[in-house]
């Protein structure tokens, strides 16, 4: 069973109640800022803060459009960081939280690069350094719980529960919307698909949703290189032996000729 | 709020206005968005800023700030003119039909009665705003509404100015957008629709706050849409709690349940009180209530020979004690000592810098807060020198909300009991241990050493502790009310008695803690889905666990329900079916009570003409801020000529309109992140970290004005002084047309001080020492000012 | 030639002496940077990384991955081709000196590499828990993981004949002769696992897919990456040659080497052409004219790393010693630019990135970099039998210059 959340992007209102949650369930500390250009703050994700709000306040058409979007892990069903993670500290667990065992993690940083959502952030400033993410509250809904910013969101705009019953639940708002909504779920098809997803009543261009992502499955873009791995390895094997045979057939050949030439 | 937040699933079109409920109010979306899911329902937001929760509007329409009245009145007009009112109800259960002394007149903008002062000052006498009676004293009426003299063509005629045009041009805001709201709230004029107009500080914060409330409740009765499901004035309370503070008497001239506090000169004894209850109406019933509240207060100190120790009662003076008055008084050296008592006036109050100021001319003056505030801190605030205060600070450290049991009433009037969940840190304790060791300590001093009058305190009734703790229970119980004699606990104000035979706190309450095992308001009890969600089991509501006030005016005269749909009653020929407390005689039938469906008040019906409420007319009349960018077109009178303007002390200074020195409005607000004054949420990191920093907000079109970029600082001044921030700049701000005139708007968070671990400029050092002619709040939302760029960029801190 | 035919026992070899390696100023110079790149790996590992390097989440991968790891494996790659062509081609054997300093330049370098990796990575010391304790079959970085450390055991037994050589004991004698009956199954190992890990470098960057800008973009990235390493591998033989050959006043093996130009300039080719092929296919070939900077590097790297050595090295220049360092050279270096450009430029538009590395994480690259070189110059020096009969035989080793 996959668990995942619907992000009801036309519910969102701001408040930020999510983010406040998330350090708090998770023990994150507060970071210094300063005040950016809108309200977006901290204005990036890091390794202590795994949600933002993003705010993005725009002019279309002579009006003032404001979009409030949750950022985070998007949980996706084939995840390009649990497929690159040199020591398999990243994991997708049964239930489709995506979670890393500091207790294996090397700190390559392979995950960061390879997320096409940019999720998992490091501790660059410790000695002792972990990657961090949001873990779906893994500790949280193994015990039957909602994740701490699900729980918390007072206009309900994040609902958590399984992936197939929150696709089903977004088609039909998006359906029985009568155009409120845009016709697109995030994370149907983004990155293979996602255990996060989305639905906006604005243009999807207006929000901070990564709109250019893949929709194949990232973990396959390394994966049809690996796996030509044995076929490569056999031509090699077959070159290297056949001239291995070829030069010592030769080298045979040129001492016989010398050695006839001298008897 | 007449109407509580789970009810605004029932609406169909609401309307925001001078509140933002997605930022301020975030759980009211919650239920604003179920009506728009399961109704269609529509979300207007009426705003001078594009604030978070017109972000999720259906139709956002800004106002220029302090115009509230026009654009009511407006809608009023629109309403009236277009036959797009609730005629049944506004016949029936309204004073529309009511008519008005014959030579009641408005004219130059001052209704008849006026008598200017010399200080050009206006107080009225009401004589000619009040009803025609006959020779039997009943009021005259005109059931039709077609006398000219009946409330209703009074209405109509002073609006009748209010055309969409003056009303675009002064609000700021164009026919076409005007029209569209007029049109979408307007459609709730009818029986089988409910609108909803939620407001706050918005509508209050200003020098006709009392009256923006009455334009409101005038259009929601115009509209029929009070006492119905969905409907409602919807007051968002600004804290937690202040619901539940102001029904135990914050304001200075309340005594708990709202009953007016006796003065001095006027009510010297208990009958000369009792003289000046209304006879018709429930408040008939006023002496029971306050003959309980003093057998609460002194106990079997209070008896009928000594008019139940009605003298112990301090009483008002001929003065204003409200909280500028108090300022004003101190910084005339008035005052000797302070308890600021989880208040932090140092950021908060108008015209700050004079108010830190005043603080100085104290002796003594005693914090009690969960941080060192700026109040605490006053005399090392900017421009102040500490060398030359001599007040004695006292800085008591509070429990904070976690750390203390004790109901917390909401806007809608829930009470719901909350327990302790940690220990306080430290020294900290609970507000009441706090009360309590300092009432002891008092009573000790009087005791041994006397005093001018140590009878109302040694002869208090105070019967709390519970080991070495006052118990918040008993306290509860108290405020309930009980039998005097045999100590039950009363389960509604019905019960109480003006022979000393019952006590109780507060009349309000009495049902929310009769009993201390199993107290209504500890009660967690959810209707089943598909009900109106009244949920009368779940907590208490003031009064009698009533949901929906008038509630008798969401059935016709024949006890039918107005939308079959939405049936919190319905007369089944013998008896109601009820989803809510009923506020009317249920047990009458249908039409008996429909004589009588505002119970609470003197005429039995809503008031849309208040003959003798307000001080500064019987309807609204709109009348620019105190300090405005534009001449008021609507009448001769610049801005509310009740409102008193002090304009000798060093609080009075003031900006005219039109001045080219000041030529911007400006504003003040909340984000969500903060609370308040910032006492408590700017020494959170996790909030902190969201919003860290005081910002200015400015429209990108003053910002290329003034060649200011995002980020960079700008100084904003008012007569009264000036503060530098750096600029946000984004089209959440717009200049406003006005008159033909383009005005900018400039506004800012008040969230901001010099003291815990976020901090920034007060914005309340711009705002001006003037307030509501009726309740003198502060006029916090509509002043004038000048910015200009500061040089440099970023966040200024300290 | 005839003389070449047999595998040539060292007999006018200088012997071993462990300590023989002689201070110059030069080397002198390149210790300085190696104990400057010591004290910043000090820093590193108490304050971490934030402190010492400009990586930050924008940019997780920085010089210390893309330099000291992507393109230093390359640099290695002088190990797996020398020793193909020493033992599979025909007539390998002359090219047993080349190897020789091919094999230990390559250990140099790939220890250098994992050292350098352990204080980029976030725990040093957990470097090699993925092979200890397991770690994911799919990762290609795990594979390269692998696939290095064994490639170290194989470069182990390639090397350890320079010693085994100097020993008298019978059993020494009788297991060096040994492992020279089966060292060709060594080598073969060898090639195998640089085939895999090779690619598997270009594989790293193709998680990103079409992130990468387009005129990195390559769908078989892998393969471009094994085929420029093949080719670095002969193209840094006429580098490390040239130097050595200078530094040691050894004969230059110009037609040895001659014979290998033409094989680099063909794999060039054939990836250039592969490159430009792959961007017409995806619609991107207009990119290359697009005015960026990312383009201007592009082509700096197109015409330097490509069009030159090609040129140069079919051309008859190939058969001089400028001509082949030229074509060498430059050859390094485009496998240089290609990696720094798909590691730094074609990725840090997609990701937005904010990254300039800092003074400290400059010079551990380049101190690590000097370091290997030292190095290179002390197992030289130490074990002459790696240089083979010298021009002028002396009873010292001289360097004849910096």
């Amino acid at each position: 069973m996959t668990y995942g959340m619907l992000i009801d992007l036309s519910k969102c209102m701001g408040c930020r109640g999510c983010q406040v949650a998330c350090k708090q369930w998770n023990d994150l500390p507060g970071e210094e800022t300063s005040l950016g250009t809108d309200f977006t703050n901290p204005q990036k994700r890091s390794a202590y803060t795994w949600t933002t709000i993003d705010f993005l306040t725009a002019e279309v058409n002579g009006r003032t459009v404001a979009t409030f979007t949750k950022s985070g892990c998007m949980h996706c069903l084939e995840p390009a960081c649990e497929s690159v993670c040199i020591a398999g500290a990243i994991k997708r667990q049964e239930n489709g939280a995506v979670t890393i065992d500091h207790d294996k993690c090397i700190g390559c940083r392979y995950c960061q690069l390879g997320c096409p959502f940019g999720v998992p952030k490091y501790e660059y400033d410790k000695p002792v350094p972990r990657m961090q993410k949001c873990t779906l509250c893994y500790d949280r809904i193994s015990e039957g719980l909602e994740p701490a910013c699900a729980a918390t969101c007072p206009s309900g705009a994040i609902l958590f529960g399984e992936r197939e019953e929150l696709l089903a639940l977004a088609k039909q708002r998006i359906a029985e919307g009568n155009g409120r909504y845009v016709d697109h779920v995030y994370g149907e098809h983004e990155a293979g698909g996602t255990a996060v997803m989305y639905i906006s009543s604005v243009p999807l261009d207006l929000t901070t949703l990564n709109t250019g992502v893949t929709t194949e499955s990232v973990p396959g873009f390394t994966w049809k290189a690996m796996r030509q791995l044995p076929a490569l390895v056999g031509g090699a094997a077959v070159l290297s032996l056949g001239l291995m045979a070829y030069s010592n057939r030769r080298a045979r050949l040129e001492a016989e000729q010398k050695g006839g030439g001298e008897a | 709020m007449t109407n509580h937040w789970n009810d605004y699933q029932n609406t169909d079109v609401f309307m925001v206005l001078g509140t933002n409920p997605a930022e301020n109010h975030p759980i009211s979306m919650r239920w604003i968005d179920k009506a728009r899911e399961t109704r269609g329902a529509k979300l207007i937001v009426v705003d001078p800023k594009f604030n978070r929760t017109a972000a999720k509007a259906d139709l956002y329409v800004q106002i220029r700030p302090g115009t509230d009245i026009a654009f009511l009145g407006g809608l009023m007009n629109y309403a009236m003119t277009h036959g797009r009112y609730f005629h049944e109800y506004v016949a029936k259960y309204t004073n529309a039909s009511y008519l008005i002394h014959p030579d009641f007149k408005f004219e130059d903008g001052l209704f008849s009665g006026a008598q200017v002062g010399e200080d050009g000052q206006v107080k009225y006498d009401t004589t000619t705003w009040q009803y025609q009676r006959d020779e039997e004293g009943n009021v005259r009426k005109d059931p039709t509404l077609t006398h000219p003299q009946c409330v209703f063509q009074l209405m109509k005629k002073h609006y009748a100015r209010y055309t969409p045009e003056m009303v675009a041009e002064t609000c700021g805001m164009s026919v076409e957008e005007f029209i569209e709201v007029a049109e979408l709230f307007t459609s709730t004029g009818r029986p089988d629709k409910a609108g909803n107009i939620m407001y706050a500080m918005g509508i209050t914060q200003s020098s006709h706050g009392s009256q923006n409330v009455r334009a409101v409740a005038m259009l929601q009765l115009l509209l029929g849409n009070i006492g119905i499901p969905g409907g409602g004035v919807n007051a968002h309370r600004g804290e937690s709690n202040v619901q539940g503070s102001t029904d135990m008497a914050m304001l200075w001239n309340n005594l708990p349940g709202y009953l007016p506090m006796p003065s001095a000169a006027a009510h010297p004894t208990l009958e000369a009180y009792q003289a000046t209850t209304p006879k018709s109406g429930y408040w008939s019933n006023r002496r029971k209530f306050m003959v309980s509240l003093l057998k609460a207060w002194w106990g079997e100190n209070a008896t009928a020979e000594n008019d139940f120790a009605y003298d112990y009662l301090p009483k008002l003076d001929h003065r204003d004690h409200s909280h500028m008055s108090i300022f004003e008084a101190m910084g005339r050296g008035e005052l000797k000592g302070l308890f600021a008592w989880g208040q932090n006036f140092a950021v908060g109050g108008p015209n700050v810098t004079r108010e830190r100021s005043a603080l100085a001319n104290l002796d003594w003056l005693v914090v009690v807060d969960l941080f060192e505030t700026e109040t605490a801190a006053f005399w090392k605030g900017p421009g102040m020198n500490p060398e030359e205060i001599q007040t004695e600070v006292f800085l008591l450290p509070a429990a904070a909300s976690y750390e203390k049991c004790g109901t917390v009433t909401n806007s809608g009037r829930w009470i719901q009991w909350r327990d302790k969940a940690v220990e306080p840190m430290g020294d900290a304790h609970d507000d009441l241990w706090i009360a309590d060791r300092l009432y002891k300590k008092l009573r000790e001093l009087y005791a041994t050493e006397g005093g001018a009058f140590p009878d109302p305190i040694l002869k208090l009734h105070w019967d709390y502790d519970d080991g070495d703790h006052p118990s918040a229970e008993k306290v509860a119980f108290e405020i309930n009310g009980y039998t005097w004699d045999d100590r039950v606990g009363l389960t509604t104000f019905g019960n109480l008695q003006d022979d000393g035979s019952t006590a109780c706190g507060c009349w309000i309450y009495s049902g929310y803690f009769d009993n201390f095992e199993t107290p209504k308001c500890r009660s967690r009890v959810k209707d089943e889905p598909g009900t109106l969600g009244t949920h009368l089991g779940w907590a208490w509501a003031w009064p009698v666990n009533r949901r929906i006030l008038y509630n008798r005016c969401s059935v016709d005269e024949h006890g039918q329900p107005w939308d079959p749909e939405r049936p919190l009653f319905r007369w089944d020929g013998e008896k109601f079916i009820a989803q809510d407390v009923p506020d009317f005689v249920a047990t009458n039938p249908p039409e008996v009570s429909a004589q009588n469906p505002f119970i609470m008040m003197q005429e039995g019906v809503g008031a849309l003409w208040s003959p003798s409420g307000m001080k500064d007319g019987p309807i609204p009349e709109h009348y620019e801020p105190v300090e405005s960018p534009v001449t008021n077109r609507l009448n001769k009178r610049q801005f509310n000529p009740v409102t008193i303007i002090s304009g000798k002390g060093e609080f009075g200074q003031l900006t005219r309109a039109e001045d080219p020195n000041f030529p911007y409005i400006c504003t003040t607000y909340r984000v969500t992140e903060h609370w308040q004054s910032g006492a408590m949420t700017r020494s959170l990191p996790w909030l902190g970290e969201m919003m860290p920093d005081m910002f200015v907000e400015i429209s990108p079109s003053l910002a290329a004005k003034l060649g200011v970029q995002p980020g960079d600082r700008v100084e904003v001044t008012t007569v009264r002084g000036s503060l530098v921030a750096p600029a946000m700049v984004t089209p959440r701000m717009r200049p406003v047309r006005v008159h033909g005139r383009e005005v900018e708007i400039v506004g800012m968070p008040w969230h901001w001080g010099f003291m815990g671990q976020f901090t920034g400029a007060s914005a309340n050092v711009l705002t001006p020492h003037v307030g509501d002619a009726n309740t003198q709040i502060p006029e916090y939302k509509a002043f004038l000012c000048n910015v200009k760029k500061a040089g440099g960029s970023g966040p200024v801190r300290g | 030639m005839s003389t070449m035919n047999a595998t040539p026992k060292p007999t006018k070899l200088l012997r071993m002496e462990w300590w023989r390696w002689r201070m110059t100023p030069g080397k002198g110079l390149l210790l300085a940077l190696f104990a400057a790149a010591a004290v910043v790996a000090v820093i590193r590992l108490f304050l971490g990384l934030g402190a010492t390097t400009g990586l930050n989440d924008s940019m997780p991968w920085g010089l210390w991955k893309i330099f000291d790891v992507v393109v230093v494996v390359p640099l290695g790659a002088t190990g797996f081709v020398m020793a193909f062509i020493r033992y599979f081609t025909p007539g390998g054997e002359r090219y047993e000196y080349l190897n020789r300093r091919a094999v230990i330049w390559a250990a140099i370098m790939y220890l250098s590499m994992g050292v350098r990796l352990a204080f980029d990575i976030g725990i040093p010391w957990r470097i090699i828990n993925p092979i200890v304790f397991g770690g994911n079959l799919h990762s290609p970085l795990f594979e390269i993981a692998w696939c290095v450390a064994l490639y170290l055991i194989v470069l182990f037994f390639e090397n350890i004949s320079r010693v085994a050589e100097e020993q008298k004991r019978p059993w020494v004698k009788r297991a060096d002769h040994l492992l020279h009956k089966i060292l060709p199954g060594f080598v073969l190992v060898g090639v195998l696992l640089s085939t895999m890990h090779h690619s598997s470098l270009g594989t790293l960057f193709m998680i990103t897919g079409k992130r990468m800008d387009p005129l990195w973009y390559h769908p078989w990235l892998n393969y471009v990456y094994l085929l420029t390493s093949i080719a670095t591998g002969m193209a840094m033989m006429m580098v490390l040659e040239t130097l050595t050959s200078r530094y040691y006043k050894l004969k230059f093996e110009t037609g040895l080497l001659a014979r290998l130009a033409p094989w680099v300039a063909g794999i060039l080719s054939v990836v250039l052409i592969w490159r430009l092929g792959a961007m017409a296919a995806e619609g991107q070939i207009h990119q290359i004219f697009v005015p960026r900077v990312e383009t201007a590097l592009w082509w700096g790297e197109i015409l330097l790393g490509y069009v030159a050595p090609i040129a140069i090295l079919f051309s008859r220049a190939r058969f001089t010693q400028k001509g082949l360092m030229a074509g060498g050279l430059l050859t390094v270096l485009g496998m240089i630019a290609l990696r720094l450009n798909v590691g730094f430029t074609a990725l840090m538009g997609a990701l937005n990135a904010q990254y300039t590395p800092t003074i400290p994480e400059i010079l551990f690259t380049v101190g690590a970099t000097a370091g290997t070189v030292v190095i290179y110059t002390w197992f030289v020096e130490t074990l002459p039998s790696i240089l083979g009969p010298r021009k002028q035989e002396t009873e010292r080793l001289e360097a004849v210059g910096d």
